[in-house]
């Protein structure tokens, strides 16, 4: 059986459907055979940073030592990996994805009250640090964690209790109880941390979000939004994802690998290595050793080492010292293919293109129009794709009025849009423009210049404005500042389809009213579409219509007298 | 549409029907107590009282709409529909009357007096075609708060209308939807049942309506 959903939650639910109804989306959840549609399989471990192998401990032995899929410390290991020295190329890359979705400008549409009040939730984002730290921190949790990015959801709501009593703040206002939905419209929203955050697998509940205290809060589907990257089919798993960094993990160890080796071999320092030492035996080199040791100490050296020195014992032997490195690279290794190598896998593993990483070099196909391609391409790939993501949460957070889209900037469109322009305005110029009549003057050839006979122009200055504002509605007010010109417009002289220009003034709910003109009188179908709850009366009888008369009547309303006609036929009687 | 005095007259008297209703009910509660078999009695009532309110109001409201004409088939139709409506939210309403204080609940009963004066309209323009948007569509910013009022001319002719957006005249302020419709439909023209399209206000005008909300304002 599905949960029963309060009315807000269906509106939130409404929000992320396009087309279906909430309705619909209950009978397709109760109609389901599967456990993840229903409340029962709560799993007790939640699936998540926290919890989804909470019973499934790796021991990691290195920086770079990443437990497996599904075990504990994924989460924190995959946070500090590509923060390593020589992890540059990864860091760079999910730098480069975060700077490309804070260079995206948004547009919001829809009435301006609702416009205005989306542009508050946003300013207001992330606890008031704004919309830029908070895709910062999204976009990096969408890259770099397979649990995804959550989003809290900040809105009104029941008190939180505990024994009876409402728990407040230190100020004294009741703190929220985040397990009850949200029970106005949202006010803002905020980045929660990924590691802290599990999956439960329950519909009304679907995550757990454990404080810095470690205290547990469970999360209402309401108030909380996640996502992950290339969530996992498996059922078990409630939609826990694989990020692009785990799919460039080994990139990652060969890179850090591959710096810590070049670096080693660079300092001043012997890298790591074995050490066979010649003509010296055990007790002399511990000898040394104690004196090389007492004199660290003698300058308090407790981490650096100053160099060691080896004192010859026998002058007909000298000593040898012998390193033969932990780390080498392999004879055939090439730095600008180890390099290329790195950059062609994380870009695939993030959906970017190898030159937002590292421009093409060398050949000569690294050209402009080849750049201009892959621009194309990029919006069907891990940009796209985090911008998608993101416009679909934005749209079921603000109100349902306002659309949010981001701004692509698409040249080739604007080029088209321009042309069109261009045309149109010299058509409406044109028309503007007097027609000289030039009739050779025979007697006199010099009034041609002085007297020639203008024609009058098809249409007037005003005319021409008035065109041009109805073609190009962004000119308007700068062609009719005081807005004198627009108001001379009379709508029903303009376009013979002025039904259509109806429905687009008053937006889709009046076009969807208008295409089901079956019937021309449609008020009863009217109030049908608006009484879905409804009770069935008694059919309106003449009694009752008699009593209401009668009560009018009562009232000092005389029936008789509403009629135009039957008010003038009134007055002329009398 | 009637005269404003009609109007007033009505949504005077239907909203004394509605308070009627509901105050025998705190009388009870009042004299024996909120748990008390009578206060019982009296919800009950209370009930059937509401539902019979906003019944007969409707269908005061529809008679009003007809203009002294008879109620049509057609009307009597949507008037179900209507009543049907209203009923349904009036029952859980006399079932919150326990919850409610007399202030929340006389409140709670005036609401529906601007749906029933709202039956008016409904009932009026029931012979126009579908508008682009009524009074207290969902689409406006106003929503169900909305107190304007739809004012059809009934032109020479079948199917030739002009419809006006009258702005509530007792309103002390309107949402910006109501205020660009009140200027644009000025008429909203309907010939041979089709919408032709609309005059414009001109500036002049615009100052004038401006001025005018600024003195229903003041």
């Amino acid at each position: 059986m599905a949960t029963t959903r309060s009315h807000l939650q269906r509106r939130a639910a409404m929000s992320r459907l396009k087309q279906a109804s909430p309705q619909q989306l209950d009978r397709v959840i109760a109609d389901s055979v599967q456990s993840r549609a229903h409340e029962i399989n709560g799993a007790f471990f939640g699936v998540g940073a926290p919890g989804l192998n909470r019973l499934l401990f790796y021991r990691q032995k290195t920086d770079l030592d990443i437990p497996p899929y599904g075990y504990g410390g994924r989460a924190t290991a995959l946070r500090r990996v590509f923060r390593l020295v020589g992890a540059d190329v990864i860091a760079s890359a999910i730098a480069v994805l975060i700077q490309k979705v804070q260079a995206t400008a948004y547009v919001i549409e829809g009435p301006e009250r609702t416009v205005r009040q989306a542009q508050q939730m946003i300013d207001l984002a992330d606890l008031g640090k704004g919309w830029l730290q908070y895709v910062a921190k999204w976009v990096l949790d969408y890259c770099t964690q397979d649990n995804g990015a959550f989003t809290e959801i900040l809105g009104p709501g029941k008190a939180l209790r505990r024994n009876g009593q409402v728990v407040r703040n230190l100020d004294g206002t009741p703190v929220v109880d985040v397990a009850q939905p949200l029970a106005a419209r949202a006010l803002s929203f905020a980045h929660i941390d990924s590691i802290a955050c599990e999956r439960t697998g329950v519909y009304e509940l679907p995550v757990r979000y454990y404080d810095i205290n470690g205290s547990m809060h469970l999360l209402n589907n309401t108030r909380v939004h996640w996502v992950a990257d290339m969530p996992q089919a498996d059922e078990r798993l409630f939609g826990y994802g694989f990020c692009g960094l785990s799919r460039c993990l080994s990139m990652v160890q060969y890179a850090v690998n591959w710096a810590t080796a070049r670096n080693e071999s660079l300092d001043n320092m012997p890298p790591l290595s074995i050490m066979a030492l010649e003509n010296i035996n055990k007790e002399v080199f511990e000898k040394q050793m104690l004196a090389y040791e007492g004199e660290r100490q003698a300058v308090e050296e407790t981490v650096l080492r100053s160099l060691l020195t080896l004192v010859q014992q026998d002058p007909t032997k000298p000593i040898g010292v012998k390193l033969t490195p932990v780390r080498q690279l392999w004879e055939s290794f090439d730095e600008e293919s180890a390099f290329r190598l790195i950059v062609n896998t994380v870009a695939m593993a993030f959906g970017l293109d190898p030159q937002d990483l590292a421009p093409l070099t060398s050949q000569a196909m690294g050209s402009g129009m080849q750049s201009t391609v892959l621009e194309d391409k990029a919006r069907g790939k891990g940009h796209g794709t985090i911008l998608t993501q993101l416009e679909e949460f934005m749209r079921g957070a603000l109100p349902a009025s306002c659309s949010f889209g981001f701004d692509f900037q698409d040249d080739q469109q604007d080029e088209l849009r321009a042309r069109i322009r261009e045309s149109k305005i010299n058509g409406i110029v044109k028309l503007a423009q007097p027609l000289v009549q030039r009739l050779p003057n025979v007697q006199d050839p010099l009034a041609d210049l002085t007297a020639s006979s203008p024609i009058e122009a098809i249409i007037n200055r005003d005319e021409a404005k008035q065109l041009l504002m109805l073609e190009i509605p962004e000119y308007a007010d700068v062609l009719d500042p005081s807005r004198t010109l627009r108001d001379q417009v009379v709508v029903d002289d303009m376009d013979p389809t002025l039904v259509e220009m109806q429905m687009k003034m008053y937006g889709p709910r009046a076009r969807y009213h208008s295409k089901s003109r079956q019937t021309v009188i449609l008020g009863s179908e009217r109030f049908q579409k608006k009484t879905a709850k409804r009770v069935v009366v008694d059919p309106v009888t003449d009694a009752d219509v008699q009593e209401a008369e009668q009560w009018l009547t009562d009232l000092g309303i005389d029936l008789t007298k509403l009629r135009p006609e039957q008010q003038e036929a009134a007055l002329a009687s009398a | 549409l009637p005269a404003p005095d009609v109007l007033q007259t009505f949504t005077e008297g239907a909203a004394q029907r509605m308070v009627d209703a509901v105050q025998p009910y705190y009388d009870a509660v009042d004299q024996y107590g909120s748990g008390s078999l009578q206060a019982q009695v009296a919800q009950s009532i209370a009930r059937r009282d509401l539902e019979r309110a906003v019944y007969t109001n409707h269908v005061a409201a529809a008679r009003l709409g007809s203009a002294g004409g008879s109620l049509t088939a057609e009307a009597k139709a949507a008037l179900s529909d209507i009543i049907g409506t209203d009923t349904y939210y009036v029952e859980r309403f006399a079932d919150e009357l326990p919850d409610l204080s007399l202030g929340q609940a006389l409140v709670r009963a005036n609401l529906y007096v601007s749906t029933q004066r709202n039956t008016i309209t409904d009932i009026t323009t029931l012979e126009l075609p579908t508008l682009p948007v009524y009074p207290k569509d969902d689409s406006l910013i106003c929503t169900w708060h909305c107190k304007c009022n739809l004012r059809v001319s009934f032109l020479f002719g079948k199917g030739n209308y002009d419809v006006y957006w009258d702005l509530d005249p007792a309103g002390r302020e309107h949402c910006p939807d109501c205020i660009r419709l009140a200027s644009t439909w000025r008429p909203l023209q309907i010939r041979s049942g089709q919408i032709v399209g609309q005059k414009m206000l001109r500036a002049h005008d615009r100052k004038i309506l401006k001025a005018a909300l600024e003195r229903l304002a003041a």
